[in-house]
């Protein structure tokens, strides 16, 4: 999506954001130089299985310098940092991210999506009652789209395994 | 003769009852997230695409194809009823398509884009099936040094192009083509950057990183501002017949707009901005009578652009189907699709998979009859659906997106991908990095590898056939003008420039 709001970034802690980023990304450019270097070459050169990745790694390398000592500030899509309470909804909603891929072996598919649903409907300002409508009815139908009409094995979690015996 | 008995054999593929479900279902499904601000073609479609694998590659590719069109067409209803452009190619639409509709006359607004979009589609599927024949058959003669150089010139030029760095964009392919070596060696079958784990060496699918990148990085945006959505004015049926006046004004620039976004299409590079803008630009220096209006509310001015946005959709195409080479990210992950069901595409695909290539051609006719058909009479629900509570919306598109990713390989690792790449990208497009490049990147990365590996091995090492074989020559030229025409011109402005002052 285009945002057509959106504005110039604050440029120096921009600045300062894209030249960390840039640094990290050089970092882990010189972390697969390395690695591709172990590997060979082939005869004749080029023909190995470490060769592209050494040539495309060395330019990852070499445009993260450009990049990083440049520093030239763009005017970001999305507009300036979260800060505040915008940034801990994001935050909070990335928990959740993380929240769901850790408990979904566990838990299974319909708790995990519920428990997920109703805490990202709370978190996006619904009241409890249609919190818990979204929580309950969403799960249900992805079963009737994903386990009914797609015949798509689910996660059922091995909480749901043990209780019904598979 | 050929060609016709060949689209009668994809009409005849495309017009089973399953495949014109697929057709209607994806340019719905496409439409409706089109029209939601938040998610733009490409996050739609990487969100919809898991749940494409659990069809054929026919079915799957034709339902993508829906989603495409459709949310292009979602996008353009909400450029001219909010000034949101759903995706770049919507950008000139806001201009005169939202002044028309300040009008009072939205509904007509509407109408013509659609039959115009219908018209370019038109145009431009018959000038696909002709081109991908015809460069098809050019393409049978491309060895392993042509194929390495048209991935080359596809990155280059999408660096050049994209954004507004290209010192960032070639850092984020570069990235991409990285990525995609994690796991087994497409040449060798050696396993490499895997660190004795299982789990790497099933190496990174391409759709939980898009999904990742640009579905959930735009959510972790939506969330942030939690404004809801914005409230559109009722459109009525009734409104939406253009008069006599508006239709004779809005169909030669549908015809100009489909020519120039059908040629701007074949091109490598993000064509949807170029086109709509060389469109718009095109309309402004012909208008005669009407060049006031530009800016105020010009049929022509959204009416060419609409139609280019459309055609260029199209032909973008014509280079994967043909050659195997995706332009732009958005056909990038239609390949992906095609490669997920295990078919390799490439100039043998028309020949090996016809089934794929006509009934794709033959279902994009039948996606524009059924957008026409269904969304003019439904625009009334599609404004509606912005009423949807957002906290329905969000946590359904999110729970969707675990849920697809998981399903196409009953993996936990993509989940940890998924959301891995979706926090990474929601950093790096704060910061300004796009990230088209690096899903090119990933596309691209294993086409150059395995083909400069092969030339390398044809040659004995030799550089030199890069630029000795006529074709390969003929791109290699065109790699050096991606890299240093821009910065050429440039210069020659600059001293244009200077010898005026002096």
């Amino acid at each position: 999506m285009v945002d057509a709001t959106a504005t110039d970034v604050d440029v120096p802690a921009a600045a300062k954001g894209s030249r960390l980023t840039s640094l990290i990304l050089t970092a882990a450019g010189l972390g697969y130089l390395y690695q591709s270097m172990q590997l060979p070459m082939g005869d004749p050169l080029g023909t190995g299985v470490g060769a592209i990745p050494a040539l495309i790694a060395v330019c990852w390398v070499a445009f993260g310098i450009y990049v990083t000592i440049r520093n030239r500030p763009v005017a970001a899509e999305l507009g300036p940092w979260p800060r505040g309470t915008a940034a801990l909804r994001v935050g909070y909603s990335l928990l959740l991210c993380i929240a769901f891929v850790v408990t979904l072996p566990f838990l299974g598919i319909f708790l995990t999506t519920a428990a997920f649903l109703l805490l990202m409907a709370r978190l996006a300002d619904a009241t409890w009652k249609n919190a818990c409508v979204v929580a309950v009815t969403t799960p249900i139908a992805f079963w009737v789209v994903f386990a009914l009409g797609l015949k798509v094995s689910l996660p059922y979690g091995s909480l749901f395994t043990t209780m019904f015996g598979g | 003769m050929d060609l016709l008995a060949q689209m009668l054999g994809g009409f005849a593929v495309a017009l089973q009852p399953v495949n014109i479900g697929a057709a209607l279902l994806g340019a719905l499904v496409g439409t409706a997230t089109g029209v939601l601000p938040g998610l733009g073609v490409l996050g739609a479609m990487a969100i919809l695409m898991p749940i494409t694998v659990h069809f054929s590659a026919v079915t799957g590719l034709i339902m993508l194809a829906g989603i495409y069109y459709g949310a292009m067409y979602g996008g353009s209803t909400t450029a001219i009823l909010l000034r949101i452009p759903g995706e770049g190619g919507s950008i000139v639409t806001t201009i005169d398509g939202y002044e028309f509709a300040r009008k009072g006359r939205a509904g007509a607004a509407l109408m013509i884009c659609a039959v115009g979009s219908f018209i370019a589609g038109t145009i431009s599927i018959i000038g696909l099936s002709l081109f991908t024949t015809v460069l098809a058959d050019v393409a049978l003669r491309f060895s392993s040094p042509e194929f390495c150089l048209l991935a080359l010139l596809g990155g280059l030029t999408l660096v050049r192009i994209t954004g507004n760095d290209p010192a960032r964009n070639m850092l984020m392919l570069l990235i991409g083509m990285a990525l995609a070596t994690i796991g087994v060696d497409a040449v060798g079958g050696d396993t490499r950057f895997t660190f004795d784990t299982n789990t790497l060496a099933l190496g990174f699918d391409l759709v939980p990183i898009t999904l990742g990148l640009y579905g959930l990085s735009e959510l972790f945006h939506v969330v942030a501002s939690n404004n809801g959505f914005p409230r559109a004015d009722r459109v009525r049926l009734r409104d939406m017949i253009p008069t006599r006046v508006e239709w004779s004004r809005a169909w030669p620039a549908i015809v100009r707009g489909s020519g120039i976004g059908f040629l701007i299409g074949l091109l490598p590079g993000p064509g949807s901005l170029t086109a709509t803008f060389a469109s718009y630009g095109v309309e402004k220096a012909i208008a005669r009578k009407y060049r006031d209006e530009f800016g105020r509310g010009a049929v022509e001015g959204f009416a060419g652009p609409e139609a280019a946005n459309n055609a260029v959709a199209t032909s973008a195409l014509v280079p994967v189907l043909a050659l195997g080479i995706p332009f732009t990210p958005n056909v990038a992950l239609m390949l992906g699709a095609l490669i997920v069901q295990g078919i390799q595409p490439g100039p043998l695909l028309l020949s090996q998979h016809p089934d794929v290539v006509w009934g794709l051609l033959a279902s994009m006719y039948i996606g524009n009859i059924a957008l026409l058909a269904l969304n003019l009479p439904l625009v009334g629900i599609w404004v509606r659906l912005l009423r949807v509570p957002q906290y329905a919306l969000i946590g359904f598109i999110f729970a969707i997106s675990f849920i697809g990713v998981y399903t196409m390989r009953s993996s936990y690792w993509d989940l940890c991908v998924l959301v891995g790449f979706g926090a990474v990208g929601a950093i790096l497009r704060q910061i300004g990095f796009d990230l088209a490049p690096l899903v090119l990147g990933i596309v691209i990365g294993p086409i150059f590898e395995k083909s400069l590996r092969e030339t390398l091995f044809l040659s004995g090492g030799d550089l030199s056939i890069f630029v000795t074989r006529p074709i390969s020559g003929t791109l290699s030229a065109l790699c050096v003008v991606a890299v240093l025409g821009p910065a050429i011109i440039a210069m020659v402005r600059r001293n244009a420039i200077r010898a005026k002052h002096a």
